[in-house]
């Protein structure tokens, strides 16, 4: 399986003339999990839209292995699970899954209890709880290089947090992995290295103690 | 192929009625004035299309999100179901015009 590289840097975001995102450096290979976090509103789903092409700013620039991409979504490079919900209603999820899943995933996808119990079902026959797995999962099969995760602990219980830990990876064998979480004990249970966002910059994060001296934590 | 066809069957299936009910307009403009109604019919239809974007932005804008992860913009998709629904159009006009003309003229 080829190694690729995604790189973000020199982001620029501004909301009626309030700096969101000025100085913003972020890398991950395939096979890496990165964590991101930050305090409320301080730009991290932002973020990863303008990474996943959905969110335009002032400047950007996004590449993998070198290559500038204009759309991270084009070509299905990189996949992203916003913090909504976004499976089309009213179409059996099987439907949905297949032309969506990975073919070299589907298999694995099909064991999952998330979408075997319920792929004869419609969104709307599903739990918030259950559709939010369920739409996790299918982000992770996806055919994308790089899998963008906002908030992927919300709404599911601790039982399927540790089992969506597992999957994330799993996933993270073949392909590279950006996760953000106001559920930092679990982001933090299942990164490899973790960046924080603060007052728009991100600042590595070698240590727990970090993130009290950034502030992100009162304490340990 | 057959993953782009899904996708955009997907996108379009909500869609459907909608333009249905404005081919049909467009047709019975056809029917009841000929081809000078042409311009009001592209009209009809391009009214048509606007409504379709409206209803997906203000109803479902968030499954957007489904067909960009799949790889395609929501441009894209809005492209393929407004060529799809133009061919479709063209099929339901040849079917239901041409009998009718016939009949019209058998009847002298």
């Amino acid at each position: 399986m080829p190694s690729h590289t995604l790189k973000v840097d020199s982001v620029q975001l501004e909301f009626d003339g309030r700096k969101i995102l000025q100085d913003i450096y972020l890398d991950c290979s395939t096979g890496e999990i990165v964590g991101l976090l930050g305090r409320n509103g301080c730009g991290k789903s932002s973020l990863l839209r303008i990474i996943f092409g959905s969110l335009n700013c002032s400047y950007r620039y996004v590449s993998i292995d070198g290559h500038h991409l204009q759309k991270g979504y084009h070509n299905n490079r990189i996949a992203y699970l916003p913090q909504h919900n976004y499976l089309p209603a009213g179409i059996k999820i099987y439907k949905l899954a297949e032309p969506f899943v990975d073919p070299l995933l589907w298999d694995e996808f099909c064991r999952q209890p998330a979408f075997k119990l319920h792929q004869h079902k419609t969104v709307n026959q599903l739990s918030g709880g259950e559709l939010r797995q369920l739409e996790t999962l299918m982000i992770i099969c996806s055919h994308a290089d790089f899998i963008l995760l906002d908030e992927p602990f919300t709404h599911i219980s601790p039982v399927q947090a540790d089992d969506l830990k597992i999957l994330i990876k799993q996933c993270a064998k073949t392909k590279g992995v950006i996760v953000t979480d106001h559920q930092y004990y679990n982001v933090l249970d299942v990164s490899d290295r973790i960046i924080l966002l603060d007052n728009g910059c991100t600042r590595a994060v070698n240590s727990a103690h970090d993130l009290v001296t950034y502030k992100y934590l009162s304490g340990i | 192929m057959k993953r782009l066809t899904t996708l955009i069957f997907h996108f379009y299936r909500p869609l459907f009625f909608i333009n249905l009910v404005f081919s049909f307009c467009a047709i019975f403009d056809l029917i009841k004035f000929g081809l000078r109604a042409m311009p009001i019919v592209i009209i009809i239809k391009l009214f048509g299309y606007l409504v379709c974007i409206s209803y997906q932005y203000f109803f479902s804008a968030k499954s957007y999100f489904y067909y960009r992860n799949a790889g395609l913009s929501a441009r894209l998709m809005y492209t393929y179901i407004f060529i799809l629904d133009i061919l479709l159009f063209i099929l339901l006009s040849t079917i239901i015009l041409i009998p009718f003309y016939a009949l019209t003229h058998l009847k002298g």
